[in-house]
């Protein structure tokens, strides 16, 4: 247990009456650990939670030994060893980004201003918007507006960096940089990651965890997660209407899922997203995922 | 060009044995010759060089604060309260409240007749400051999850905005009252009100948003007005009982305040 980072025991959350995330014993270790799941799972209720930006409605939540359900000295202690990127940032247009950098600094406690500006300028640099510093938000495109946005969560040395669904709007080489970026945070703490892209979770995660109405529906290692679809993929020249999903792939073969396989086809190599769409479809008991395109 | 830096001279110069004379000529010299700028640069120390750059990048980079908040870190307001006031813009939406209040206490004051014009000014004046207040705690400020995640007081951050928005709309009130013709004596007595309806929307805040808060003290304060008025009672609030009261709630505000504010919200949200 001393080795974990983050630890929630028993954490529930509800809204109006209606329970998002049911109760929830999960530990973060050193690592990336991806969160999977469709919209409405409650991805962002749960990395909401660990970033401290709301209570839970029980149950206990601890950040680097610090009990942020106990009181505001505990939660502020955590605070100062975590870093958070909401889902959606509405960050004013009439800030530069510089100045909105600068603002979150200051609220992450960087007292000395010319200590905090050169980490401005580092983690400026680091997202590709070192000569966009002096630019007005509203200057900015939507990827930069999130970049500037994922800035901030990459300041100082965290132990905790809870990112809601990072690589929105970045484009392949962006995206392929914060993997870099990411992965040397996890040498030192744990970063949780909600995202859609399951090739993020393939290419980056340490561990994966599928969450479905608030419930936690599969933990463990990336190939785990990719065992559990073995001999359930094929690829073959014929439509498949008894997969659960089949589509035509970019070399003009049909790619099936789940399901009884087509005549002449042969098993291929299981994806991530391969995996996931199978986990789902048993948790809902879909027998068809998609149409054949 | 009769002469060149040579290493000798070039070493002297970065260590600052030069006299001043040849310092400048030194510096003129390597201003106008690329060959001596090529062997001063690779003569110049590369962290020197690095500390430099950095240093010009983030003077260009670093947005001028505004002269208000200038003036007030002359008089002792620290540079990260005045970084976050800078950034504070939900503060615009209460000044422009405290300017368009004015306004309608001058011309909607002036179109009353005189015993309405009295009841006018102390429904308005009072509420103007706490109505700002609420508005400074918006709850859909845009980056409001994002700071709740990050350790700076979140009462300091409400204190500050509270001082910045009643310090605009304070004397605004106050010279409206001043130099309106129909307001009168009623110029000051309207401060304690107004104190007490502050700090009871700061408090209602710990617990809701701004638009419910500033609704239920405005309701609040209205049926006190309405009952006076109809008591025809409205001078009772000159009374020193009536300004020892205002007192008295405003101290039971504060307490409450305090004890929300020590447990586990702040103005404004999650502290």
């Amino acid at each position: 247990m001393n080795s974990q980072i983050a630890v929630l025991d028993g954490v529930t959350k509800s809204y109006n009456g209606t329970e998002v995330l049911h109760p929830t014993d999960l530990g973060f270790g050193r690592g990336v650990i991806g969160l999977l799941g469709p919209n409405g799972a409650g991805k962002s209720t749960m990395l909401r939670l660990l970033a401290t930006a709301m209570p839970p409605s029980s149950g206990r939540i601890v950040v680097s030994g610090h009990l942020v359900t106990g009181g505001i000295a505990e939660r502020t202690a955590a605070r100062r060893r975590l870093s958070y990127l909401p889902q959606e940032v509405g960050i004013p247009r009439r800030m530069m980004s510089f100045g909105f950098l600068d603002y979150i600094a200051v609220l992450k406690e960087w007292k000395d201003r010319d200590t905090r500006h050169r980490e401005v300028i580092r983690v400026l640099g680091l997202v590709g918007l070192a000569d966009r510093r002096t630019k007005r938000v509203s200057a900015l495109s939507g990827g930069q507006r999130r970049r500037l946005a994922l800035a901030q969560a990459l300041m100082g040395d965290p132990d905790l960096v809870v990112l809601d669904e990072p690589t929105t709007g970045l484009d392949p080489e962006q995206r392929a940089s914060l993997r870099g970026i990411l992965s040397s945070y996890a040498n030192r703490g744990s970063v949780l990651l909600a995202t859609h892209q399951t090739e993020d979770v393939s290419a980056l995660c340490d561990r994966v965890i599928i969450l479905d109405e608030g419930r936690i529906r599969f933990d463990g290692t990336v190939a785990e997660l990719i065992r559990l679809a073995e001999g359930q993929v094929w690829v073959g020249a014929e439509a498949n209407t008894r997969a659960l999903s089949s589509w035509r792939t970019g070399t003009g073969e049909i790619r099936s899922l789940g399901g009884v396989p087509a005549p002449g086809s042969r098993p291929a190599d299981v994806a991530v997203e391969d995996a996931y769409l199978l986990v789902r479809s048993e948790i809902t008991g879909a027998t068809k995922i998609g149409e054949v395109r | 060009m009769d002469w060149h830096l040579g290493s000798e001279l070039l070493d002297r110069y970065v260590t600052g044995d030069l006299d001043l004379a040849r310092q400048a000529a030194v510096e003129a010299h390597v201003l106008t010759c690329a060959d001596c700028q090529a062997l001063a640069s690779e003569q110049a120390p590369q962290p020197t060089l690095d500390e430099i750059w950095a240093g010009v990048v983030t003077a260009t980079a670093r947005p001028k604060l505004p002269w208000p908040l200038r003036f007030l870190q002359r008089l002792g307001l620290t540079e990260t309260d005045a970084v976050i006031l800078r950034s504070s813009t939900s503060l615009y939406r209460p000044w422009l409240l405290s300017l368009v209040g004015a306004f309608v206490i001058g011309v909607g004051g002036s179109m009353l007749s005189p015993t309405e014009q009295r009841a006018f000014y102390l429904l308005v004046a009072p509420l103007l400051p706490a109505i700002t207040v609420a508005a400074a705690y918006d709850s859909t400020d845009p980056i409001r999850e994002l700071a709740s995640a990050t350790p700076f007081s979140k009462l300091r951050i409400a204190l500050l905005r509270t001082a910045l928005a009643v310090a605009v709309a304070l004397p605004i009130v106050l010279i409206a009252g001043l130099i309106l013709p129909f307001v009168g004596a009623e110029a000051f007595t309207w401060l304690l009100p107004a104190l007490t309806l502050t700090l009871l929307a700061l408090t209602l805040l710990t617990w809701w948003n701004a638009p419910m808060t500033a609704g239920v003290v405005a309701a609040l304060w209205l049926l006190v007005v309405g009952l006076l008025r109809s008591a025809d009672q409205l001078t009772a609030v000159d009374t020193p009982f009536a300004q020892l009261a205002f007192a008295v709630t405003a101290l039971l505000a504060l307490a409450v305040l305090t004890i929300r504010i020590t447990t586990r919200h702040a103005p404004g949200g999650y502290a």
